[in-house]
């Protein structure tokens, strides 16, 4: 698993200010955001998180979703699912925000050099494996196949479009997009993202998978890979639960025996498959 | 529209039975059974645009689709139709055959040129209750095609049950 540049405790739990440059709208109710820092830029693996503070809001753990080779434009693909998300899709350029991090495990790129890489994403959860995707192109070399299978519940509900057609006619990633349901006109695959998996070009016995999206969409996820004879532990996914210190000692993001800030939010799938699904603490 | 398919000679048994051991739903059938699903068989070719089965019609036909898209709709009161799955070739449709007097629930449009393999169904659950080997055979391969439909409306559900949550 790759794990964060280490950084003083002191800048772990310190937000730096961070003026917002772009405001994408990407569906009705998630924008990205393009930020840049005040200071020196931080460096982050594809996979981890930061909290975002919207000052007089409050802090939200945000996946990075820009492409890690430059920090200095630093992106988050957020929902508007209450307070501090809904603050932040309000967000206009020019606005400055706080952001502490980057923290935890991210995606283990490294592991799954010469193996086929495929990427499995539902909803919003593109998002946290973009940067994945774009460290995987960029290193295009040290991976056997590349196979990106995307689902969303409608064709309105799809995120990075423009990436998705610019991958759809890069030959180096095989690019797979199916919605849960649409009206006529809709030229796509129609049906959940699992439906994908028997159909798309892949070794089983030599793939190594990122998995992200709603748990119940990983849980089915994980089941169909497990059909098509991929070893669980190459399936990794990516957990989220309630943060608030993001750095192991308050407990709130306690999931079982892991801490999910701490050692997560990246987990192979033996790690968790009993916790998927299990409430808050 | 559905015409028979001119690539495919009608009666032509051989290359009948060979389109069938090639489809993903006969893989690793006895060659005896693929036999039988031949003798019932015929190959079709769905016009773009058109209807391979309305909804309510009797739901009498396995269909193995060899090529082209097929969306399962459902019209609801004068709206768009929405599209709840699309089919493509290597996918089977329909199982409702297997139980007498069923009407299609969806209606199945053919969003390409399809070309397809019918098996008529009374004549297939004739040969499903008059061979038990057969018969728990194809039971079992309609059983795996259900259970995973089945998976996937959940999962379906369950995004639409979450949508104002984080999906
Ligand atoms: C490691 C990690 C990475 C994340 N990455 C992203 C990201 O890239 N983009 C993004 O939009 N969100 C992401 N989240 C989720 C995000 O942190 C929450 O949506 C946010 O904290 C909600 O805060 P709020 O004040 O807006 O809503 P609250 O008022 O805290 O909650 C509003 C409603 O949303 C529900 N809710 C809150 N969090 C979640 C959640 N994680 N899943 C489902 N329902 C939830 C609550 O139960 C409540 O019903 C991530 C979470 C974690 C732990
Ligand atoms: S958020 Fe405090 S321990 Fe993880």
């Amino acid at each position: 698993m790759t794990v964060a540049p280490e950084l003083p405790v002191s800048d772990l739990l310190t937000s730096r200010p961070y003026v917002v440059s772009t405001v994408r709208q990407q569906t009705h109710d998630i924008v990205t955001i393009d930020v840049r820092p005040e200071g020196e830029p931080i460096a982050f693996v594809p996979g981890q998180f930061d909290m975002v503070y919207v000052y007089g809001t409050g802090e939200a753990a945000i996946s990075a979703s820009s492409d890690p080779a430059t920090p200095e434009l630093l992106s988050h693909t957020i929902r508007a699912v209450g307070g501090v998300t809904q603050a932040l899709n309000e967000l206009q350029p020019g606005a400055t925000i706080g952001i502490r991090g980057p923290y935890g495990r991210g995606w283990p790129l490294a592991a799954a050099e010469g193996r086929d890489l495929v990427i499995v994403a539902g909803g919003i959860g593109l998002a946290p494996v973009r940067p994945a995707i774009l460290a995987a192109l960029a290193q295009r070399e040290r991976f056997s196949r590349i196979a990106l299978l995307v689902g969303a519940r409608s064709p309105r509900d799809l995120v990075f479009r423009d990436d998705l057609d610019r991958w759809t006619a890069d030959r180096r990633i095989d690019v797979h997009v199916t919605v849960d349901s649409a009206v006529r006109g809709w030229s796509g695959r129609v049906g959940v993202v699992t439906t994908l998996i028997p159909r798309v070009p892949f070794d089983p016995e030599h793939a190594t998978v990122l998995t992200c999206g709603p748990e119940t969409m990983m849980w089915f996820t994980g089941e169909a890979l497990r059909k098509r004879g991929v070893d669980p532990a190459q399936v990794y996914v990516t957990l989220e639960r309630n943060m608030k210190c993001a750095v192991g000692t308050c407990g709130h993001c306690q999931l079982g025996p892991v801490f999910l800030c701490r050692d997560g939010p990246v987990f192979a799938w033996p790690e968790v498959a009993d916790l998927l699904g299990e409430r808050e603490l | 529209m559905t015409t028979t398919d001119p690539a495919l000679p009608q009666g032509d048994l051989d290359a009948v039975r060979t389109t069938i051991a090639q489809h993903p739903f006969a893989a690793g059938l006895a060659v005896d059974h693929l036999a039988v699903l031949a003798e019932h068989a015929a190959t079709v070719v769905v016009a773009a645009g058109t209807f391979v089965f309305r909804q309510g019609a009797p739901a009498d036909t396995l269909y193995l689709l060899v090529e082209g898209d097929v969306d399962l709709e459902v019209a609801g009161g004068g709206a768009e139709p929405l599209v709840l799955e699309s089919l493509h070739g290597g996918d089977a449709l329909g199982w409702s055959w297997l139980f007498p007097t069923q009407p299609w629930l969806f209606d199945a449009h053919a969003r390409s040129a399809t070309r397809a393999v019918t098996i008529d169904g009374d004549r297939l659950r004739a040969a499903v209750h008059a061979d038990a080997v057969f018969g728990r055979d194809l039971a079992c391969r309609v059983a795996a095609l259900v259970s995973d439909r089945l998976r996937h409306a959940r999962l379906q559900l369950v995004d639409s049950w979450t949508h104002d949550r984080r999906a």
